[in-house]
């Protein structure tokens, strides 16, 4: 045990001391006490700290291989019996000076009321994140709380959050103490005062929220003063106040006591000044020693609180203190390390954490005037968001950079001229899809896109001539090819052939491979749009294309060209090859256009929004051509091989970041229960807010596990892993996986048939996405009523089937070889695709296979990729379903008595089953009583009217209550429970029912990703939901679910199986029962 | 079947989902298309030409669609009713059939109700009605009329859907 210190002094005259307790070897593990006292502590006090941090690590079973450090503060008179140690933490390795620092900076008397909060309130949502500190754990109750609403954006939006985040404590957390609130909204220290005194204040419900917090900040006297600095000063009485700074528009409101009605003391704001560069210093060694080590998330997340912390305010500090002694105030240093950490990253392939970085140190710098370094760092921002295909975001960061550079003195003449190069490049990267992914008219902007793309070609070539570069034959050349391409979109396909010909023949063209791919690619783009319209290209076509490959691949180093143009080649190389029947090549080509495709998409940390298709190349359907290729080699030699290709391609291209999302909650495993609550709250964000930015949650997680002392761990679908049937031994033996993917011409489809010694098969289904798509929206039409046509009539569902749903009829048919190949099984998972989610495959298989001896179960999961996660989250969930509840909420015009002739139904079936059972129905069924039972039932059936949002909005479906829709206008219901709150609630739930309509369908978005209430549910960790795909019928449904149940918990026969029994008793129970928008509405999803 | 003053009290009683149902039907059953309306863009396009014709029928027929009181789509649906008794019992049958579902939908309908008031009663009426060109040979532009066959009232129609399409300034 030994003392180090004291170490400089607080304002309140503390020093700070640390205490090294490490225990002996063999136990090596570093433990070291942050003690803040007046005096040096004495041998007693000593003895008694480090037997408190012993227990403590002790009790918390964190990892021995990180240090322990805790903080202990020592008032004048304590005995050591009043010690009390907090778990501290501070970067690695562990600093004594910086760790003094931080410690004395957290216990200072004025520090004690400093808060930090970043307040990011995006498209409405609410986030609280505390940047750091063990007591980002309390912060992050703050969310929880605000997630109970949602907001409008506006002007001084962070003032009225804080404000209203305030009220929302009083509101919802009247059983707090004073000291509860103070931690949770200042993350300081618990011993002072508190600010808020939250049960003394009546809280009605409707009560605007500022008054709220004036209210509570006391006695009705409450001051808002603004000044030239941006400062926000609430104020009760003469001595309490509180002032929330906002530096600038992104940084991170600070939270300090100030006098009643008065701004900041400027000495206080100047000692602010300097603590925050001290902090902002103490980050990016970590960063860098991150990145050094392939921790791209921690590299970011270190990076990103290292400018939020120093970006403080701009200008130089002008107050000596603490932090001047022990570190030096460099903003310089820490964007020059920015753009150090962007360009490592790059080069590593973090793209999308290069582009965050890149240009949040940009705005960094430019605050501090260091514009040229925002120059390089803007160029690189918008360089990474072409590669990533974010065209618009590129186009953005590269209007920023002309501007900045156009104001900027001494910008490289060349690099001025690279970025106009760039923003062509976007622009016509934008467009690059065009043939490949068959598109026939022009795309929306198109002839805007060229126009400006033309306007930088032309900028861009006259600063090259200007800059008389070394080079300007080559750049000459770049931009010569460019505007080929232009004049090819433009329609002029021949003119453009000319030129890129003439090109072509130039010696410093033909000896330089870069140039002389991207003039054969667009050669061959022209010639492509000639050859479908006049097929007498045909042979020249082909044959620049196929010379283009065997460049590719047959002259090593011949094809220098961009990943993303040469997927552009490969692509419709593979279609010629197809048509050939060279399937070999073709499956070469494709799979190599594809996996540059993955590539890009594997780098994208964001995920697309619900209502977005992927932009330029990156919308071109690889994997379409891919999976024909394999489907037609499948048929001859090695057939096995590339079905087993074909299946695992398509599965991995699912769902991508739900995948990967919900393989990072694995991660929780083996983590206090702090860290866990820490990390499962970030998940669960992280993919069900599309506002979010993930590499925040990220970073921030990753931030949380290094806590823990854990190494990094690849991202779920990022991670190499392969289907493996056998492993899922919850699942009986005869059980079938049916992998969909519905292509432009047809649907493939491939079933492995049997966990052990599986058989492999695969066919095809002659129904393409575009029919599905048709089909999806006449199905709903029909069934659910939508647009001009009412519902359905449940009574005389057959009325207008032919006119609708004809073509639901065909596709039974055609599924009969499918049906076949799964006779035998005992259940069926199916992993659909696109508008495949939104037909009831299960259906129209099951209509088939009713006759057979063992009539198959089904379930579906977004992707086979996600089974072992699923399949681990399942394990014990029957065994944990000890209590159920039944929510059942009528309609104001509903009939009360049938609605609770349906709930006693199902509620006698499950008290039948032995499950003691909680109901709330009719006036009972509230917001608070679903909550209560989501979080306390392990099984939950709900009984209300639904509400799916397609769009954008889809993440906001959910339960329509009476009393909050009885008089809105349609569509403009406001639902609850939506699917974000689903995913966000804590939830003991293993099964959830929906007898509510629609809510188990889904929008299908780029690359496959699901999002609705069912994501919503498998993302808060219930292993299975049972839901409606369309509008429902109240008894049929009822009697459904009532046999289901039966068959499930009364006689323990497995739910899928159940389902499948149940759907069938339903199909014979009633003539128009037999229609399947009685019997087959409900879809069971997850294990 | 009900009175008439019972169907008017049955109409003014309609909530907003309620005349959404009641309005679909009427348009499921009296749409003539043989493939079904379903894409978005489709049905935008389908009602800016509803609204083109209804206001050239409405001038033919001297109704000054600028000056008129703001109507609700109740009084769309009441003025449908009044054109003939076969439309009075459609409605009738709709609202009942409404009242006895045990069906649970709430969110009636991702439309706007002026869009399905308006292509309800064109699905009704378009059929009825006949454009004509107007043989006068000194005229300096084409002219025409429009007859209107086995409606009654179609005048009272015509104007509380352009009052109605107004009110919402749509029809412009």
């Amino acid at each position: 045990m030994q003392l180090y210190g004291p170490y400089s002094v607080a304002t309140d005259a503390r020093r700070c001391f640390v205490l090294d307790c490490s225990p002996e070897p063999p136990d090596a593990s570093t433990c070291l006490v942050a003690i803040i006292a007046h005096d040096v502590p004495s041998d007693r006090i000593q003895a008694a700290v480090a037997r408190h941090a012993a227990t403590l690590t002790a009790q918390s079973k964190r990892s021995t291989q990180t240090p322990q450090v805790y903080l202990c503060r020592i008032d004048r008179g304590s005995s050591a019996a009043e010690l009390q140690l907090l778990p501290y933490w501070t970067p690695l390795p562990v600093d004594l000076n910086r760790l003094a620092s931080d410690a004395l900076e957290s216990t200072a008397q004025w520090v004690e009321r400093l808060g930090r909060f970043h307040f990011d309130i995006v498209g409405g949502q609410l986030q609280v994140v505390a940047w750091r500190g063990r007591f980002a754990g309390a912060t992050c109750a703050i969310y929880e709380i605000g997630q109970d609403r949602e907001f409008e954006s506006g002007a001084d939006i962070e003032e009225f959050y804080f404000y209203f985040l305030m009220s929302r404590i009083a509101a919802s957390r009247r059983g707090w103490e004073r000291i509860s609130t103070w931690r949770v909204i200042n993350r300081a220290d618990a011993s002072e005062p508190l600010l808020l005194d939250v049960l003394a204040v009546d809280v009605p419900a409707a009560v605007e929220p500022r008054r709220l917090a004036e209210a509570m900040v006391e006695r009705e006297s409450f001051v808002v003063i603004k000044d030239g600095v941006g400062h926000y000063t609430a104020a009760g009485g003469a001595n309490a106040g509180l002032t929330a700074i906002f530096p600038d528009d992104s940084g991170p409101p600070l939270m300090v006591f100030s006098g009643a009605g008065r701004p900041v003391d400027p000495a206080k704001m100047a000692r602010l000044r300097v603590l925050s560069d001290l902090h902002g210093r103490s980050y990016l060694p970590a960063a860098e020693q991150c990145l050094a080590e392939g921790d791209f998330e921690a590299a970011y997340g270190y990076y990103m609180n290292h400018l939020r912390l120093a970006n403080f305010e701009a200008g130089p500090s002008s107050v000596a203190g603490v932090a001047d002694v022990l570190l030096p105030h460099d903003p310089r240093r820490a964007v020059e390390a920015g753009l150090a950490l962007t360009r490592q990253m790059l080069a590593d392939g973090a793209i999308d954490f290069a582009e965050g970085i890149a240009s949040a140190a940009s705005k960094f710098a430019r605050s501090w005037g260091y514009d040229r370094l925002a120059v390089q760092l803007l160029s690189l921002a918008g360089a990474a968001a072409t590669t990533l295909g974010r065209f618009g975001e590129a186009q953005d960061r590269l209007g920023d950079v002309l501007r900045v550079a156009g104001l900027t003195v001494g910008v490289d003449p060349r690099l001025h001229a690279d970025l106009y190069w760039q923003l062509a490049k976007c622009l016509i990267w934008k467009h690059l899809g065009f043939e490949s992914a068959h598109r026939t008219m022009a795309p929306p902007n198109l002839n805007a896109d060229l126009a400006a793309a033309e306007a930088a070609l032309v900028e861009a070539s006259r600063r090259y001539k200007q800059a008389a570069i070394i080079d300007l034959p080559v750049a000459a050349a770049i931009v010569t090819i460019y505007q080929a391409r232009i004049d090819d979109l433009r329609g002029e396909h021949a003119r453009a052939l000319v030129t890129l010909r003439n090109l072509r023949g130039r010696p410093h063209v033909r000896q330089h491979p870069g140039l002389r791919s991207a003039a054969m690619l667009f050669e061959a783009l022209a010639l492509c749009k000639l050859h479908r319209a006049e097929p007498d290209w045909w042979e020249q076509y082909a044959t620049s294309l196929l010379q283009f490959v065997d460049e590719a691949f047959g002259v090593p180093g011949a094809v220098v060209i961009e990943p993303p143009m040469l997927a552009v080649g490969l692509t419709l190389a593979a279609e010629e090859l197809i048509a050939r029947g060279d399937t070999e090549a073709a499956v070469v080509a494709s799979a190599h256009a594809h996996l540059i495709q993955e590539a890009v998409a594997s780098a994208q940390i964001r995920a697309p929004e619900p209502d977005l298709q992927a932009d330029g190349w990156l919308g071109i359907p690889m994997l379409d051509r891919l999976q024909a290729a394999l489907h037609r080699h499948a048929l001859g030699s090695g057939g096995d091989r590339a079905l087993t290709a074909a299946i695992e391609d398509r599965e991995a291209a699912k769902s991508r970041w739900f995948q990967r999302d919900f393989g990072l909650r694995l991660l929780t495993s083996g983590h206090t229960p702090t860290i866990v609550r820490d990390m499962e709250k970030d998940l669960r964000r992280a993919y069900m807010n599309s506002d979010t930015d993930p590499r925040e949650l990220y970073a921030s997680i990753r931030l949380l596990q290094i806590q823990e002392g854990l190494p990094p761990v690849r991202r779920g679908h990022d991670a190499a892993k392969s289907f493996d049937p056998a492993a899922l031994t919850n699942l009986p033996l005869k059980t079938a996986f049916v992998s969909l993917y519905a292509g432009r011409e047809q649907t493939y489809a491939s079933v492995i048939r049997g966990r052990r010694e599986p058989e492999l098969l695969g066919m095809s289904i002659e129904f393409s996405s575009e029919r599905l798509q048709r089909l999806a929206g006449r199905l709903q039409t029909y069934l659910s009523g939508t647009g001009l046509y009412p519902p359905i009539d449940p009574r005389n569902p057959w009325q207008r089937h032919d006119r609708y749903l004809a073509e639901l009829d065909h596709l039974q048919e055609l599924a009969q070889p499918l049906a076949a190949a799964l006779r035998g099984m005992e259940l069926v998972v199916l992993s659909p695709h696109s508008y495949w989610h939104q037909i009831p495959l299960h259906a129209l298989l099951a209509m088939h296979l009713r006759e057979v001896e063992v009539t198959p179960g089904f379930t579906h999961v977004p992707t086979l990729a996600l089974l072992p996660e699923l399949h681990a989250a399942s394990t014990t969930s029957d065994l944990d379903i000890v209590n159920a509840a039944v929510f059942t909420a009528p309609g104001p015009r509903d009939s009360i008595d049938e609605f609770a002739r349906c709930h006693d139904r199902i509620a006698h079936s499950l008290i039948g089953a032995g499950l003691p059972t909680r109901e709330a129905v009719g006036a009972d069924a509230t917001e608070a009583a679903f909550a209560l039972q989501y979080r306390t039932a392990g099984l939950q059936h709900v009984i209300a009217h639904g509400c799916f949002r397609p769009g954008r909005q889809v993440m906001q479906s959910g339960l329509l209550l009476p009393g909050r829709h009885d008089q809105t206008v349609p569509g403009d219901e406001q639902p609850i429970m939506t699917a974000w709150q689903i995913a966000n609630l804590t939830t003991g739930v293993r099964h959830l029912t929906l007898q509510a309509c629609s809510l188990g369908r889904s929008l299908i978005a780029s690359a496959d990703e699901q999002w609705g209430v069912t994501r919503g549910a498998l993302a808060a960790g219930i292993p299975s939901v049972l839901a409606p795909m369309w509008s429902i019928d109240l008894l049929s449904s009822s009697f459904t679910s009532e046999r289901f149940y039966e068959y499930w918990l009364g006689r323990s026969i497995p739910k899928w199986t159940a389902l499948a029994m149940a759907q069938h008793d339903t199909f014979a129970a009633d003539p128009s029962w037999a229609h399947p928008y009685h019997w087959a509405a409900f879809k069971l999803v997850g294990l | 079947m009900e009175t008439q003053a019972e169907l008017v009290g049955s109409i003014e009683d309609l909530s907003t989902g309620e005349l959404t149902y009641v309005f679909q039907s009427l348009f499921q059953a009296f749409e003539s298309s043989t493939d079904p309306v379903v894409d978005e863009d489709a049905i935008t396009e389908r009602f800016e030409a509803d609204v083109a014709f209804l206001i050239e029928v409405g001038e033919s027929l001297g109704v000054d669609a600028d000056h008129l009181a703001d109507a609700r789509p109740h009084d769309v649906l009441l003025a449908l009713a009044g054109t003939s008794p076969e439309l009075q019992k459609h409605i009738a049958d709709g609202i009942a059939n409404l009242r006895s579902r045990s069906t649970l939908p709430a969110d009636a309908g991702d439309v706007a109700l002026v869009i399905l008031a308006t292509a309800a009663a064109l699905a009704i009426m378009r059929p009825k009605i006949t454009k004509k060109e107007k043989s006068d040979l000194f005229a300096e532009s084409k002219s025409f009329a429009f007859e209107v066959q086995g409606v009654k009232s179609v005048e009272s129609l015509i104007r509380a859907l352009l009052a109605y399409i107004r009110s919402h300034d749509l029809g412009s």
